[in-house]
């Protein structure tokens, strides 16, 4: 994770409101539909079944799609990178709510993908992103992260006590 | 948390098997073992569901771990210990030890029961252990700091607690 910038100034009052106060689509962990159609998505999907097919194992999302924010316009960040196209999603994981270690799978669709995330608030001890054996710890509201590697094995948890906010972006090309 | 040394010698086979087999006391789901603490009331009133099974708990007193075992040191202590399974998606969320605030001079330790995993989380004051070797084992810069444990790779976690004190 190469650390880019601070964007503290474009989380606003109103973003945090909204996400706080909005369910969000509720995901499975174990997404069975999306880990296919390529070796490695093919792998996971069977790595997971067995401890989180028959589980209710979830976590909140909002992208472009969730009728939760059909209501809510906003711009991107200014990145220092971008692509023909952009794909975001915020990530809100309530206490107990985790993604096990997995790929994006849309990432095995896309070209020249480069995977940023941004923390929407303080680091909290117990709020968890892993990747390559390391913890995000010690981030402040707004740092932002290039990804040295999008197709990295990544997972994330939350065994506070107070919800998780990230918002993810991929550019990529045609 | 600081490092001891290996005692992968110390660590029994049939242990292994025997946790790996065995669910030992599901927690938080039964309530007749929880106190009534400020921590689960806590953990109750954030979303968590107290009667799930976050974690499995063995120990000697309850006979959940039958097997012989005695500790690698300070056996002469006074002391606890308790191993912890979790299964995939399991976890312990951010507590303190109680004993580690209600006893003196407490000195607390955490050893691997097997090499670690992607996935297999264990989180103190801060700090993620992680790469280390079946048999590691750690002792806390402070047994009151504040950790918890979690698992989302795909194989059950298990690891080895004890607690030394005057």
């Amino acid at each position: 994770m190469e650390y880019i910038g601070n964007y503290k100034d474009w989380i606003t009052p109103e973003l945090m409101n909204h996400l706080k106060t909005r369910t969000g689509d509720t995901t499975p962990v174990w997404q069975p539909d999306r880990w296919k159609g390529h070796p490695m998505l093919d792998e996971f999907r069977e790595l997971a079944r067995p401890g989180f097919a028959h589980k209710d194992h979830d976590f909140q999302q909002f992208n472009s799609s969730s009728k939760d924010m059909q209501d809510f316009k906003f711009q991107l960040p200014d990145l220092p990178k971008q692509g023909d196209h952009q794909r975001w999603w915020f990530i809100k994981l309530l206490p107990g709510q985790m993604q096990a270690m997995h790929i994006d799978p849309h990432l095995v669709e896309v070209k020249n993908p480069v995977r940023y995330t941004m923390f929407l608030e303080d680091y909290h001890p117990g709020h968890i992103f892993v990747w390559n054996d390391k913890l995000a710890s010690n981030y402040k509201a707004g740092d932002v992260f290039e990804w040295s590697d999008p197709m990295i094995v990544h997972g994330c948890v939350n065994i506070s006590f107070q919800t998780r906010y990230t918002m993810q972006i991929t550019m990529f090309d045609d | 948390m600081i490092y001891i040394g290996n005692y992968k010698d110390w660590i029994q086979q049939e242990w292994i098997d025997y946790l790996l087999t065995t669910d030992g006391t599901p927690r938080p789901q039964t309530t007749s073992e929880n106190p009534n603490s400020p921590e689960f009331r806590k953990a109750a009133s954030v979303g968590y569901d107290l009667t799930k099974i976050y974690w499995y708990h063995y120990t000697n007193t309850n006979n959940t771990f039958p097997l012989p075992l005695e500790l690698p040191f300070d056996n002469n202590r006074n002391h606890i210990w308790w191993f912890i399974k979790m299964n995939p998606g399991m976890f312990m969320p951010m507590h303190k030890d109680p004993h580690a605030v209600e006893e003196k001079n407490v000195k607390r330790y955490w050893i691997a029961l097997q090499d670690y995993e992607e996935g297999h989380i264990h989180i103190n004051a801060g700090q993620f252990l992680s790469n280390y070797k079946k048999g590691d084992m750690y002792m806390y810069d402070d047994p009151t700091a504040i950790h918890g444990a979690c698992n989302i790779g795909y194989n059950p976690r298990i690891v080895f607690n004890f607690s030394t004190y005057d």
